[in-house]
């Protein structure tokens, strides 16, 4: 894993199912993203070392700490880092929640790579910017 | 939602669609196709002896005169008049399904009478004006009477004749309502040309009253003639068994009918007991048939309602089955296919640069085989999952991994209504013999009812608790207690009926279904209220000893040594083997 400072550009991705966190971490970094994987919500509050560029989180995670709830306390932490939501879930009753609370993108599974890529691309992008300014 | 739709499709769908779909002729679903009961029968008999008791004790006073009121008959003819008309109408909604023609020229006679007793009331000397209305003559009322059971015994005739050929000659072409239209508009105007005639050439057709209170000699030989013609009538109606509700009513109008014609016969004049007594006969007979019919309508319609509801409550509780395995089927499929695809665009990217690492590519094809391997076996579970059922097929399970699976399945579930699951399991290994499939629809089935009554809970925790505890020897218990809107103390007896539901959406299968495989399983199940509030259903299986003892001691009675010493002798035998196998599995 390579040395995160403070104003480094990188990706985290959380989500609960390995075999996708790996895919996914091994495809950024195939593109040139600096991706970190956590298995959870509070493996990313304890480990993650600063703001990434953005956050692949998964909804619903398996755990006491939904990917909702990550979500909630990071805005409530007043942290501005954009959020990509993963979603295996094929029904809409909560998607129009997060929707409201989250005007940004959720992404359903099987997730689109080209989308996903561009998305991370962009707000990689912002953050280099941001960090150089 | 789906239900709702297929109920209101099916109620749109037409009598003739119905009938191709359901190769109705057998279906015992109308008064016209009902073979009538022996309750039925018995009613019948019994009516019609009473009528003939009523005659006979009538006829030897023939020449008692009493006193003349004047409103009898128009009320007496306003009570068959609706009977008939109401009886009619249920014919023709039976032809308008069946399309029967025999139906048809049935419910056509029960018109011809009952509206025929219009113009016979008020052309009655006397009822509204004292020589009738309409113009009417001495006449004019005695052959609308006698027009009118002509006609009413013609139509049973053809009832009964064209109901032998009933399969060929029911054809599907042309509205009911048009034929309908048609009949009533025949029997109509016959009516009214009928009245017409004999209104105004009553003086053509020989005197049947000499006044307008007796009755000369040719009104007894034209009763005589009628008698006759009736005779010969009830043989073609009488010598068939009935095969239907109609057909056994229509023996009982015939009897009835034929007892005023002797009436007519011996009557001398208007006012007599005898008038009296057919008069009120007509009446009995005609309200007897309307009800009868009614309440047999009603007891059909009854019993289709149950039977509807029954199939769509069933169709329901196999659609709440089918989209819970459906929907976590697709969710946990997606697991193994985001992977895949995700691998894949590595694999590509990792393939079109340089310098290429192909320990990151085969390390990514590992994992597309894992991943694809993993959605092969998700799907495998299901299917185990909807094995046929049987004892074949029970197997060692281990309860509190059957537990654990059955909440996974409903995690989408419980996480949409936000719902928490807190595991309270026994920590040693809770083994019995089991359907895992049939335990799993239990587990369910609870779990779906817990988050069902917890969705409308504001205001504290959304809470289900899980609970499995060993129970006896080599039991099981598993409890699912939730903080919902509880269970009333008066409906916890009925929900394991079939058919029973609190919930506006229904599925009152569900429950009763639940119970059904674990008393399959030796078990019991039963819904208790929680404490403050809230529902526990408890779910207690029998270990595989214990249940197998179970069901080798509860069908055998219990034989006196002395006697049943010899039947015994197997039972003693196979009791210890069974009980070695049963500790080996």
């Amino acid at each position: 894993m390579s040395a995160i400072l403070g104003t480094e550009t990188w990706v985290a991705i959380v989500d609960d199912d390995e075999p996708i966190r790996r895919a996914l971490q091994r495809l950024l970094r195939a593109h040139g993203i600096n991706a970190t994987a956590f298995h959870s919500a509070r493996d990313y509050l304890t480990r993650a070392p600063s703001a990434p560029a953005c956050i692949c989180l998964d909804v619903y995670l398996h755990d006491e700490m939904t990917g909702l709830d990550l979500a909630e306390q990071l805005r409530a932490r007043g942290t501005a880092t954009p959020i990509i939501f993963m979603t295996g879930q094929d029904r809409s009753e909560l998607a129009p929640a997060i929707r409201d609370a989250w005007p940004g993108v959720i992404l359903r599974k099987p997730l689109d790579s080209d989308l996903l890529l561009e998305l991370v691309r962009h707000h990689a992008r912002v953050f280099a910017e941001r960090a150089s300014a | 939602m789906m239900g709702h739709e297929s109920s209101s499709a099916r109620a749109a769908r037409s009598a003739p669609a119905l009938r191709q779909a359901t190769g109705w002729q057998a279906g015992p679903f109308l008064i016209s196709t009902l073979p009538p009961g022996p309750r039925q029968r018995w009613i019948a008999r019994a009516l019609v002896i009473v009528l003939a008791a009523a005659f006979l004790g009538t006829v030897a006073y023939r020449d008692v005169q009493l006193q003349r009121y004047d409103a009898f008959v128009p009320i007496a003819n306003t009570i068959i008049c609706l009977n008939d008309v109401i009886t009619a109408a249920l014919l023709y909604a039976q032809f308008s399904v069946t399309r029967s023609r025999a139906l048809l020229a049935l419910a056509s006679g029960f018109l011809f009478k009952s509206l025929t007793m219009i113009p016979h009331a008020l052309t009655f000397p006397g009822a509204f004006a004292p020589s009738g209305l309409l113009g009417a003559r001495v006449q004019t009322t005695a052959w609308l009477y006698m027009t009118q059971h002509l006609v009413f015994v013609l139509s049973a005739v053809a009832y009964t004749l064209l109901r032998e050929r009933r399969t060929e000659s029911s054809d599907d072409d042309g509205s009911a309502a048009i034929s309908i239209g048609v009949a009533v508009g025949g029997v109509s105007a016959s009516i009214a040309a009928v009245t017409w005639l004999f209104i105004v050439g009553t003086d053509l057709l020989p005197p049947i009253m000499a006044d307008s209170i007796h009755t000369t000699a040719v009104f007894h030989e034209f009763g005589t003639q009628l008698l006759l013609l009736e005779a010969v009538v009830s043989i073609v109606v009488f010598r068939r068994r009935a095969t239907s509700m109609i057909d056994l009513w229509l023996k009982v109008a015939m009897c009835s009918w034929l007892i005023e014609t002797f009436f007519q016969v011996i009557i001398r004049s208007r006012f007599s007991l005898v008038f009296y007594v057919s008069r009120s006969m007509g009446v009995v007979s005609s309200s007897f048939v309307l009800i009868v019919f009614l309440s047999e309508s009603l007891m059909l319609h009854r019993r289709l309602v149950l039977a509807v509801l029954g199939r769509e409550q069933e169709r329901e509780g196999h659609r709440t089955a089918i989209e819970i395995v459906v929907g976590a089927l697709a969710h946990e499929l997606r697991q193994p296919l985001t992977a895949i695809l995700l691998n894949e665009k590595a694999c590509a990217r990792l393939l079109s640069t340089s310098p290429q690492s192909p320990e990151d590519v085969s390390a990514s094809l590992d994992d597309i085989r894992d991943s694809a391997l993993r959605a092969g076996e998700i799907i495998d579970s299901v299917r185990t999952m909807f094995d046929a059922p049987g004892a074949q097929s029970r197997a060692a399970v281990d309860g509190n991994a059957l537990v654990r699976e059955a909440v996974e399945l409903m995690r989408l579930d419980l996480e949409a209504h936000h719902v928490s699951v807190e595991f309270d399991l026994a920590p040693q290994a809770l083994s019995i013999r089991a359907h895992r499939g049939q335990l799993l629809e239990v587990l369910l089935n609870g779990l779906k009812n817990a988050i069902e009554s917890l969705a409308t809970i504001t205001g504290r925790r959304r809470d289900i608790g899980v609970r499995t505890l060993p129970l006896g020897a080599n039991g099981i218990a598993i409890t699912i207690e939730d903080s919902g809107a509880g269970v009333d103390i008066r409906v916890r007896r009925r929900v394991f009926e079939p058919f029973y539901t609190t919930k506006p959406q229904g599925m009152g299968l569900g429950l009763s279904i639940c119970e059904s495989i674990v008393s399959a399983h030796g078990g019991a199940l039963t819904l208790e209220p929680g404490s403050p509030h809230g529902a526990t259903l408890r779910i207690e299986l029998p270990g595989s000893w214990e249940s197998d003892v179970a069901m080798l001691e509860r069908p055998r009675p219990c034989v006196p040594a002395s006697e049943g010493a010899r039947s015994e002798v197997p039972s003693n035998a196979a009791r210890p083997a069974r009980r070695r196998t049963s500790f080996v599995t």
